[in-house]
């Protein structure tokens, strides 16, 4: 299952929260494993496809971020991401906030902030093999 | 989900890691109603390694007082076909790391590439007309430098007279510092060569040379332990790269890249796409724990409308 992190991003969330309880499972997260290989077996073939694009859209990078506000069992808020270019992702990640949140909208930006951070890395690796960022990145947020 | 069902995983999961199959350590070969071909495996072994010159006997009294001799393991693996029917059985010759004393090595640090630069690379290569490609290392750790000293001795029925130990020219699996070893003069051949190692990301290697007609040829290369992914828009520079590299390291070129970690990579230069899948694995994942699996099927019509709707925000720069 640890090979998922390549190109199944839609259950890597879900593999990494059943991961966390592999040296003792319990009925619930061994029925959760069940739940995601049974959403496997029904989508084996599905993989990340890049496309090219018109000149203009280019090598733009773009971000999608999310954050679940006091969502996690601990009551931490748990933000997520994407980056996408090329039509697909890129670089894709959840973390627990590592602060206090008092609202939703507080967490989201949070989120968006943690988000740039991972951003710059990619950016400048970007730029340095020879795709310069001609805009700045966009992070939709919603 | 009933316990029974867990049990199942259970056992399967144990299967699946081998255990119950193939012996767990050296000793645990005798007394098996396998033994003899486990122990045809462990010869075959020793043998090959020293017909490689990776180690040379000689006396202990020559071993300074500050290295200790360490143990050799073994690990034992079942070959099978793709029916589960075993083929071979086979010994791997191991270092004990563990035995190794801080101060008896230098530097353990190996950089390889992470799942996220083949992504980028994939991605960019799309974009930059670029061509995939890949090559492997032949027997990595095999040419690596090797700094400090490092004895060992043989367990069970290859032990050595007494006053007698092995002393290992080439880096054998386990040892702290073989993927060290092994990284070290790679990068160093690449930057001699011209390579520039990207700030951002230190397994990441790219070459640009201008040509006359005012185009560039390049080449983004990274490494993932002996796998090399490479990303190139000039074929004939990435061949000249090739032949000087495999020079100096045994390589085998396998072309386009279309195999990498267990996913497949498909590159379609005409239509512009890139497909990375890891069906296979996932075939593979699902035999083994849950074969009789009722599927879920994820609505491939919500997929494609979604995808549709996925576009980067337009017109909001600041």
């Amino acid at each position: 299952m640890v090979l998922k992190v390549f190109t199944r991003g839609d259950c890597t969330f879900a593999v990494n929260q059943c991961v966390r309880f592999m040296s003792n499972l319990g009925p619930t997260y061994v029925a959760a494993i069940h739940r995601v290989l049974r959403y496997l077996a029904g989508n084996r073939s599905l993989g990340i496809t890049y496309r090219r694009s018109a000149e203009t859209e280019g090598n733009q990078l773009w971000a999608i971020a999310d954050a679940n506000h006091a969502g996690a069992d601990d009551r931490h808020s748990v933000s997520g991401w994407a980056v996408l270019m090329a039509g697909a992702m890129v670089n894709l990640a959840s973390k627990s906030q590592p602060v206090t949140a008092i609202s939703s909208t507080e967490s989201q930006f949070y989120s968006v902030s943690l988000r740039s951070l991972d951003y710059g890395y990619l950016r400048r690796m970007m730029d340095m093999m020879g795709c310069k960022q001609r805009a700045a990145t966009p992070i939709a947020q919603d | 989900m009933t316990l029974a069902m867990s049990a199942k995983i259970c056992e399967d999961a144990i299967e699946f890691a081998g255990i119950g199959s193939a012996p767990k350590h050296y000793n645990a070969v005798f007394g098996r109603p396998d033994e003899e071909k486990w122990v045809a495996a462990l010869d075959k072994e020793v043998i090959k390694i020293f017909g490689m010159g990776t180690w040379e006997i000689i006396d202990t009294s020559t071993i300074p007082e500050s290295c200790n001799v360490m143990n050799i393991c073994f690990s034992f693996k079942v070959k099978c076909d793709s029916e589960g029917i075993t083929t071979e059985c086979r010994a791997r010759a191991n270092a004990d790391g563990r035995q190794q004393k801080p101060g008896s090595y230098g530097e353990t640090f190996a950089p390889t590439s992470k799942f996220r630069i083949i992504r980028t690379i994939c991605a960019i290569t799309e974009q930059e007309k670029l061509t995939l490609c890949q090559f492997d290392i032949k027997c990595a750790f095999l040419m690596a430098l090797f700094k400090e000293p490092v004895y060992m001795n043989l367990p069970g029925r290859y032990r050595l007279p007494n006053g007698k130990a092995l002393r290992c020219l080439k880096l054998l699996y386990s040892l702290k510092q073989s993927a060290h070893g092994f990284h070290e003069p790679i990068f160093g051949w690449l930057k001699d060569d011209g390579f520039k190692n990207l700030d951002s990301d230190g397994e990441v290697f790219m070459k640009e040379v201008k040509k006359t007609n005012s185009t560039t040829s390049e080449i983004i290369l990274t490494i993932c332990v002996d796998d090399a992914v490479v990303g190139t828009n000039d074929n004939k520079f990435y061949a000249e790269f090739l032949t000087k590299l495999g020079k100096d390291v045994e390589l085998s070129d396998s072309g386009k890249l279309n195999w990498i970690l267990g996913c497949k990579v498909e590159q379609n230069l005409k239509n512009g796409t890139v497909r990375m899948s890891q069906e296979k694995y996932c075939n593979n994942v699902l035999k083994r724990f849950l074969s009789d699996a009722n599927p879920v099927f994820f609505n491939s019509m919500r997929i494609q409308s979604a995808s549709a709707s996925v576009r980067p925000p337009s017109a909001q720069r600041t």
